[in-house]
């Protein structure tokens, strides 16, 4: 790829003298955010915006799906990049199913869409996908591993399931986002943990996951620094200890975030002496107190103060100090709290977003195309921070619908001129796994448990979260990744290539008989090059190439006849084994 | 159909420096050739890739343990508390009551009691105490195990060259990752000791044959998708799978069987997961895995210190003390390096909840074996603990150490993925009073 250069306003504001840094367009490879080595801190670095003046400036727009592709064309001309091709039928109806339902489209879901003539049909599917549960569920599970990945309370991990059907509520009624971000920030009152004995719903305390996240000494710390992070896709802790390394923000501005949860406390709730929740209180006093950079003994009272400058009034309330900075976080003048979401969502849907990682944004922090990625905010705030509307607008570009392809490196940035090959998350390997092969068992036994009077008394942690949410959460434990990791740096491991390579429930499924998945297709299929594609469009979605049904129709071929059926058991492990069937392409 | 070309980045000193191109090379070079003529280049190009004889064994303290209630007591100050200091092996040092195993055997060990560091904060320190680096946004660094893994490991090894052991390990510890060295590096996770890693057993019905004929018909049949975008996916999966079988088909499996062991000996570690995986970690690293983990967890005692910092103690001491007299009886512990630390120390202070808080200015770290000379005390802490009063120590000195220890040079530069030369340690100064 050509070199391309990077456009910004803070480099705008830069070139224009306000702030003394190095090249203005770099490379691909070299460039990177402004590192303190590179020399490029000028005194005026306080004259860099918070917010964008082209964010305050701009009047309301409404985007088409056709806006963005003409938007990002005139960009991408001036780059000499190659598009991709637009997606085949078949490659889109995997995409959009496992992009809104989680999951693999049934091989019928698949056939018809193929054989539908109408224009429109693209849209529609879209759109009934978007409608269905499928959507509130995935959804919901995408931003439940956002907070929760980042947990540093693991007891937290037991209330996820509330978490997340208090977001899937939330976004079947259509809420919007802000609102949704609004009660997350000032929820108070308990979660007991799954099971526990409460009166109130799962979804009615779930909002409160948010918040008990972190609990004890530093929680508040935590809590600051996930508002900013989850909500406004800064990264501003490691100011913390010092000021930011490569963005503007100063250890105050972090300490004085922090001020707003000042007095907001937790506490285990105990049923007789045993710990079966947590509760999210309010202190009536208290200040958050920040420690002196070279001697941790002294320490500084912090008033809060939020991020963009608004400072709310004297000695509020815990309350009050938690509504103020709602909305400081939600208000209109935020142009991060908008830009975040679009950009959540585009990298989700793209596989690579306008700032990489999409929790690496901020006033000095390089992006692609900042330009596009104000107007879809924009949009985004005029459609009330309507979730499904943001999903529909990107999803009927062609930009959306274009084919995949990787760079010359797996980290090349694609400027979006193709789809990037993202890793399926833990959640939709497992649904795929299930729509693939049925309902998969909890293990009768462990293997290699080895004699009783040689387990441990206590059980590890891991352990225990395996007993509460059997095989399917031991499962996803496995393939868990952080979802806000570029995806070129999520890997595999052996314990998942263990997991699809020998586990024995998984395994039984993928056999040869009466009710398994392969053996009704057996059954169906005389010939070998129908029960070959069969087998291709029930795995991986797809027909088989012409390459491909000949290898797999030789290999069956040499076995003999009385035992073909192990042939195709190979042919289905293979499938299911492939990094494909983990991939969205 | 097999094309490998083996871009090795060749430094002035032969060293290969884009590692991970490199890794990757050779992931899919082993896969596809099973390790002949590549190999011979690889050795020809990279003799430091052979393996030294050295190992290493982290015992990670995961919540920050208290020096007072560990190896720095300070009996009698109103900062030490009700702890008791209990004499050694070796005359003129004393340690905490609770670690009399561990006393009996202190000719091993070197205790430094001036460790420094500033993060206070559970994840960046427990990030910075695994890579030697604070967390970067910009750059993933690569754990202390695998940096060692992938700089004196065989690579013709089949089984994981790191292995973590103990709930909460693996990746799910920040920082405890192969970062920029790629996934051959990466830490194989064991939940349990007490049995088998899931899912190495194959499956009813599949033998080795089996199992190599899926492979070779999954190599067949990825090379459309592989044309169609997903090359580097593609390629990955490819090395892990071949992994993954390998360490499935290998006879060194059986390391991982602690019911291969007598009664007494799986006694002698103690029946906790702690001490179960100490047994683990001698039985992998006779075999001839590179690096072990074994985390502890529950010593972030803001409350109660003094009661959980004793059973705490009881685990580890019973657990550590047997690994290091085992590794010696067997004349493996001057080849194996074994660490015990954690993130951070905790305050002189004791608060209201009779708990200590988190202090990263003054806390203490011990090595044993690997040529560390023991039965020293390297570095103090002022009479309540407060200060470093001698030979204050940070953290890039000790992983100097750490390498200097496994014959690692400590100042060269490894290409990181975004181009930039990240050094092993950004820094530093080995300890020298650790090598005599």
């Amino acid at each position: 790829m050509k070199s391309i250069s990077k456009i910004s306003w803070y480099m705008a504001a830069i070139a224009s003298g306000l702030v003394v840094l190095g090249s203005l367009h770099a490379d691909d490879k070299k460039s990177k955010t402004p590192d303190k080595n590179d020399k490029v801190y000028g005194k005026k670095l306080e004259n860099v915006d918070i917010i964008p003046k082209e964010w305050l400036s701009t009047t309301a727009v409404k985007l088409s799906p056709a806006a963005i592709d003409e938007m990002l064309k005139k960009l991408q001309s001036q780059e000499g990049l190659k598009y991709t091709a637009r997606t085949t039928d078949e490659q889109f109806v995997r995409r959009v199913y496992l992009d809104l339902a989680g999951k693999l489209p049934e091989p019928t879901d698949i056939k018809q869409f193929i054989a539908d003539k109408s224009a429109g049909k693209r849209s529609e599917l879209i759109n009934r996908l978007l409608a269905s549960d499928d959507f509130n569920k995935h959804w919901a599970k995408y931003l439940r591993d956002v907070v929760a990945t980042r947990a540093t309370e693991q007891r937290s991990k037991i209330n996820e399931p509330k978490f997340e059907a208090w977001l899937a509520e939330s976004i079947r009624k259509n809420e919007p986002w802000s609102k949704m971000v609004n009660e997350m920030i000032t929820s108070t009152g308990e979660i007991r943990y799954a099971g526990g004995d409460s009166k109130k719903s799962d979804s009615e305390v779930g909002a409160g996951h948010f918040l008990l996240t972190h609990l004890g000494a530093d929680a508040n710390i935590e809590r600051a620094a996930d508002t900013a992070r989850v909500f406004m896709g800064i990264q501003i802790q490691c100011a913390q200890c010092h000021d930011h390394p490569n963005d503007i923000w100063k250890r105050e501005q972090f300490h004085e975030l922090v001020a707003f949860y000042a007095r907001t406390k937790d506490r285990p709730v105990r049923e007789e002496n045993r710990i079966v929740g947590f509760t999210i209180f309010s202190a009536l006093v208290g200040e958050h107190r920040m420690p002196d950079k070279n001697d941790p003994q002294k320490t500084y009272v912090m008033q809060p103060k939020f991020l963009t400058g608004e400072t709310p009034k004297k000695d509020l309330s815990d309350e009050d100090r938690r509504k103020q900075l709602a909305q400081y976080v939600t208000s209109d003048k935020n142009y991060w709290f908008y830009a975040n979401m679009v950009n959540r969502v585009w990298g989700d849907l793209m596989g690579q977003s306008f700032y990489n990682p999409v929790d690496n944004m901020g006033p000095l922090m390089e992006a692609t195309y900042p330009e596009v990625l104000l107007q879809l905010a924009q949009h985004f705030k005029e459609s009330g921070t309507d979730i499904r509307d943001l999903y529909r607008l990107i999803m009927n570009s062609q930009t959306y619908q274009r084919q995949v392809r990787l760079g010359e490196t797996a980290d090349q940035h694609l400027h979006f001129a193709g789809n990037y090959p993202s890793r399926l998350t833990a959640d939709e390997i497992w649904d795929s796994l299930v729509a693939v092969l049925g309902p998969i068992q909890q293990p009768q036994f462990r293997p290699g448990m080895g004699k009783l009077k040689d387990q441990p008394k206590t059980p590890n942690p891991a352990d225990r979260l395996a007993r509460r949410f059997g095989f399917e959460g031991q499962f996803k434990g496995v393939f868990a990744f952080d979802p806000t990791a570029k995806q070129d740096e999520v890997e595999s491991t052996i314990s998942q290539a263990l997991m699809l390579m020998n586990q024995p429930q998984i395994q039984m499924k993928m056999r040869n008989g009466n009710d398994t998945s392969l053996g009704k297709i057996l059954k169906s299929h005389t010939n070998d090059k129908d029960a070959v594609q069969a087998v291709y469009l029930r795995v991986l979605a797809r027909s088989a190439t012409p390459r491909e049904e000949k290898i797999s129709t030789d290999y069956i071929q040499k076995f003999p006849t009385n035992s073909r059926y192990a042939a195709y058991e190979d042919l289905f492990w293979v499938l299911v084994n492939s990094a494909e069937f983990q991939t969205k392409r | 159909m097999l094309t490998h070309n083996l871009k090795l980045h060749l430094a002035n000193d032969g060293l290969i420096t884009h590692r991970r191109d490199f890794i990757k090379q050779v992931g899919i070079g082993a896969a596809a050739l099973g390790g002949l003529s590549w190999m011979d280049q690889v050795r020809a190009a990279a003799p430091e890739l052979r393996k030294k004889g050295m190992s290493c064994i982290l015992l990670f303290m995961r919540g920050g343990p208290s020096q007072f209630e560990t190896f720095d007591p300070k009996p009698g100050t109103s900062t030490g508390g009700p702890t008791e200091a209990i004499k050694t092996a070796v005359s003129g040092i004393e340690i905490a009551k609770g670690w009399e195993r561990t006393a009996k055997l202190m000719n091993e060990f070197a205790i430094i009691r001036s460790m420094t560091s500033k993060e206070g904060n559970h994840p960046r320190a427990v990030y910075q105490m695994h890579t030697s680096y604070a967390p970067s946004g910009s750059i993933k660094y690569p754990s202390l195990g695998s940096m060692v893994a992938s700089e004196i490991a065989d690579p013709t090894f089949d089984l994981p060259h790191y292995v973590s052991i103990g709930g909460g390990g693996g990746q799910d510890v920040t920082g405890a990752g192969s970062g920029f060295l790629g996934m051959s590096y990466a830490p194989f996770a064991v939940q349990d000791p007490n049995r088998l890693p899931q899912n190495v057993e194959l499956p009813t019905g599949v033998d080795g044959k089996r199992l190599n004929r899926r492979l070779g018909l999954m190599d067949a049949l990825s090379k459309d998708f592989a044309n169609a975008g997903g090359q580097s996916r593609v390629a990955d999966q490819k090395a892990i799978y071949q992994s993954a079988s390998n360490m499935v088909l290998s006879p060194h499996l059986a390391s991982f069987d602690l019911n291969k062991e007598k009664d007494i000996a799986r006694e002698r570690y103690g029946r906790t997961t702690f001490g179960q995986g100490c047994l683990m970690a001698r039985r992998l690293v006779e075999t001839g895995v590179t690096f072990v983990e074994v985390g502890h967890g529950n010593w972030d005692t803001h409350d109660d210190n003094f009661n959980k910092t004793a059973k705490l103690a009881g685990d580890v001491d019973q657990g550590m003390s047997a690994l290091i007299a085992d590794l010696k009886e067997r004349g493996m512990l001057d080849k194996t390096l074994v660490i015990w630390m954690g993130e951070f120390g905790r305050t002189p202070n004791i608060n209201a909840r009779t708990g200590r808080d988190h202090y990263p200015r003054a806390f203490n770290v011990m090595l044993a074996g690997g040529g560390i000379k023991g039965g020293q005390v390297i570095g103090a802490t002022s009479k309540d603990g407060k200060d470093i009063k001698d030979r204050p120590v940070n953290v890039n000195d000790l992983f100097c150490s750490f390498y200097q220890a496994l014959k690692i040079n400590p100042k060269k530069e490894n290409m990181s993925s975004v181009g930039r030369p990240i050094k092993v340690v950004d820094g530093g100064t080995a300890v020298k009073e650790l090598f005599a």
